[in-house]
């Protein structure tokens, strides 16, 4: 059988909302509250929508970060640049990315934001998308070796289009943009995902699981 | 009462689960709804694939042509061992397994669909497909209806009513689930703009199969003498359904979406109430439905001992509403909020709700359009406005969850349950918090009197003009629950105002309410966590939808000794 074929054989094709549940509860099991696993739920649905990578990059976040509490990769303080309380650590792009929205009608629309470092910023991207909807104004984001002009249907890839797979990134800088991006429907429902991938996120959403028993079967459900 | 609309009833009142488990069908049910669309739009239908052999077994396809989509149920009957047949999650084996396939299936889909659809769960399907599901004989009438039909007579129709339907399915899996299309990829389309229709029509056609193999095995065994089942007494078959604590969280997970649902129908309600005459066809409309539901109480049957008393509690009160309403005709002003009014002082909530029900249908024309209003974008609540201040959060836990602050959590029984997800078949379960281990990290977040007061005691310490950003920036673990309170403050139905992991909490409520807005009649406990209905009972089959008047099926006709 040849590579293609083995490759194919290797991939499983979700779709979003089974991305999104798995992503939630992988996020859950690795070290995100609930709260922040939706968040990350949602940053993955996004991505999948826009065809571009998501589950891959979660999976590298997660293996990255997990157990650790997550408040050790968040911003120490929301005013100036973000950075984390240690220089040892990255900021987790889910956390800080739930911050950035969460901050959308504090910051003004004229504001930069900058905060680095960062693990696996692409996953930072769809809530610079939905905060350049909240402020009602296009952002550019970029980090070193990627551009891309967003908003919260489109994001146009200036440049760097390999470089989402970073998995981390010094700076991410967001500044308002002179234009919005090209206007492209997000339509895409699915993602094909590796087995490699699957393992990993299933380990991490299996910490959430209880194993039956007896007593569960007759006590449980139908 | 002049000039002052009759309100909606408040949160506080709708949104308990005692009121909330006595739930009964309305109009807006989403089964009802969906026939109303097939009728009105001429929706046709067709059965190309017939290959269904003596045992019993093989393939068969139905479809549905509306104006301008066809949708295929894909059915695989199959002769499970008698020991393997279960109702239960951890069933492998069923009488028959159905995927809902977007188009006509090629022969080739057909191929792929028969080597994942009879797995459920350990299949995959693709995008093609809107849905799975699985069904089993209810193996006593199955067997004593294919018996009379071989005869060549047909069944008592008192044996048919005491059970329901020939078959009954045990799980129905749409949106995105094990590689199904999602919900957002067919949402636009009108058939799919209110909720849950993929899985009303799924359920819909596999009841046609489930007549038909009965009727196709009675011919087999008697080819010479078999009868087909006679349309009056085919119409009392619907199609069970058995339902577990797999649903019960979903009224919590979707709080934008259930405010919907209960607002349209605390909305039809009001507007029924706020009439200021009822005309002589809607009174007439009204008796019809009273004397046919109070029939139908008459023949609802439960082993279930508190479903039971229940029942009994509610035959005698619908005999007393009738007696109220033969004292005082519905002629006076405001008749119809009146009778409401009365039973809020004389009659169980069981009987409250049912007569909710009744009070909608000679509304049609009043209401229907609410049904369009039942569904939700749920993808605009995730983000939380983190502007608001402490103090701001703290007033909206004091006007909609002082329900929640009253919960005292340092009772044992009050934190006696948590929520988990078991492992074998990624089902929703209620453990026990004090037997099992590492709750923590497992519970889901259903606890939400617990986390409301856990979210609010951690206020406590913050500054009143602290921006909510900031604060969920030093406490994330307050972010799910920081989401839903700002939900609930622009829906009001989004909340059950319940502690869910009190070792009273009955879940069955939870099921019972979500099934009536499915359209489920003859709610059945088996216990205080899974459930039997039926759907679609007395509905017209597909062959009979454009002859049959609209929407008058649900309950039968009175019977002449009645």
């Amino acid at each position: 059988m040849d590579a293609t074929a083995n490759s194919a054989k290797s991939l499983r094709n979700y779709s979003t909302k089974e991305a999104w549940t798995l992503a939630r509860n992988a996020s859950r099991g690795a070290y995100l509250t609930w709260g922040l696993a939706e968040e990350a739920a949602y940053a993955v649905g996004w991505l999948i929508e826009r065809k571009l990578p998501s589950l891959a990059i979660l999976s590298s976040l997660l293996e990255r970060n997990a157990d650790k509490q997550c408040q050790t990769l968040a911003p120490t303080n929301p005013h100036g640049i973000w950075h984390p309380a240690s220089s040892a650590e990255f900021l987790c792009p889910v956390v800080t990315g739930a911050l950035l929205t969460d901050s959308s009608q504090l910051l003004g629309a004229l504001e930069t934001v900058q905060a680095g470092p960062m693990a696996c910023p692409a996953l930072f991207l769809p809530f610079v998308a939905a905060h350049s909807t909240l402020i009602t104004t296009p952002l550019n984001v970029r980090w070193h070796g990627f551009e891309a002009v967003c908003s919260k249907a489109s994001i146009q890839i200036v440049f760097g289009a390999d470089d989402l797979l970073a998995l981390q990134a010094d700076m991410v800088t967001v500044t308002p943009s002179m234009q919005w991006p090209e206007s492209k429907m997000a339509s895409n429902d699915r993602t094909d995902l590796s087995i490699e991938i699957q393992v990993t996120l299933t380990r991490f959403a299996s910490r959430l699981l209880v194993p039956e028993s007896e007593d569960s079967r007759e006590d449980g459900a139908g | 009462m002049i000039g002052e609309r009759i309100a909606v009833r408040p949160p506080d009142v709708v949104m308990r689960l005692d009121r909330m488990g006595c739930f009964h069908q309305t109009r807006l049910s989403f089964m009802r709804g969906l026939l109303r669309r097939l009728k009105n739009e001429q929706w046709t239908f067709s059965r190309p694939v017939w290959r269904i052999d003596n045992n019993g077994v093989g393939v068969a396809v139905y479809c549905a042509h509306g104006p301008a989509q066809t949708y295929s149920l894909v059915c695989f009957a199959h002769d499970p061992n008698p020991e393997d047949r279960s109702d239960r999650s951890i069933a492998t084996e069923w009488d028959a397994t159905f995927a809902l396939f977007d188009g006509v299936p090629t022969e080739q889909d057909i191929d792929r669909l028969s080597l994942s659809v009879p797995k459920q769960e350990a299949g995959r399907v693709s995008k093609s497909e809107l849905s799975i599901s699985r069904a089993n004989r209810s193996v006593r009438l199955f067997n004593y209806v294919l018996a009379c039909l071989a005869s060549g007579s047909q069944p008592e129709a008192d044996q048919v009513s005491a059970v329901g339907y020939l078959m009954r399915t045990t799980a129905v899996y749409g949106s995105g689930k094990f590689g199904a299309a999602s919900f957002d990829t067919i949402s636009s389309r009108p058939e799919f703009s209110r909720p849950f229709q993929v899985e009303m029509l799924s359920v819909y056609l596999a009841r046609a199969f489930s007549v038909d193999l009965v009727e196709q095995l009675a011919r087999v065994r008697s080819p010479n003498s078999a009868v087909t089942l006679a349309p009056e007494l085919r119409r009392t078959l619907g199609m069970g359904n058995a339902t577990g604590l797999g649903m019960a969280p979903f009224l919590v997970t979707h709080p934008g979406l259930i405010n919907n649902w209960i607002a349209a129908r605390e909305e039809a309600l009001a507007r029924v109430r706020n009439q200021t005459r009822a005309s002589q066809d809607q009174i007439v409309h009204f008796g019809n439905v009273f004397a046919r539901t109070q029939q139908s109480v008459d023949q609802w049957r439960t082993g279930h001992e508190q479903q039971s008393r229940r029942i009994d509690v509610l035959k005698h009160d619908l005999t007393t509403l009738r007696e109220h309403l033969d004292l005082t005709p519905l002629t006076a002003d405001f008749p119809w909020d009146a009778l409401y009014r009365w039973s809020e002082r004389n009659v169980s909530l069981e009987c409250q709700e049912l007569l909710v029900s009744l009070l909608m249908e000679p509304h049609g024309e009043l209401i229907d359009e609410l049904a369009d209003r039942m569904c939700a974008d749920e993808k605009s609540d995730h983000l939380i406005n983190g502007a608001m201040t402490v103090e701001e959060l703290q007033r909206e836990l004091q006007s909609n969850y002082a329900w929640a602050l009253r919960v005292d959590f340092g009772s044992p029984s009050s934190k006696a349950r948590y929520w988990y997800v078991s492992e074998n078949k990624l089902e929703p379960r209620l453990g026990d918090r004090t037997q099992d281990a590492q709750v923590e990290q497992r519970e889901m977040p259903l606890g939400v009197a617990r986390d409301v007061i856990a979210l609010s005691a951690a206020l406590m310490d913050q500054p009143l003009t602290e921006r909510l950003a900031h604060f969920l920036l030093r406490h994330p673990e307050h972010r799910h629950t920081v989401r839903r309170v700002q939900i609930a403050a622009v829906s009001p139905y989004a909340e059950i105002r319940e502690n869910l992991l009190s070792s009273d909490f009955l879940p069955i409520d939870l099921l019972r309410c979500k099934l009536s807005f499915f359209g489920a009649a003859k709610f059945d406990p088996q216990s205080d966590r899974w459930v039997r209905i039926t759907l679609f009972q007395h509905a017209p089959f597909p062959d009979e939808l454009a002859s049959m008047p609209e929407d008058e099926w649900m309950l039968p006709p009175i019977a002449q000794n009645h």
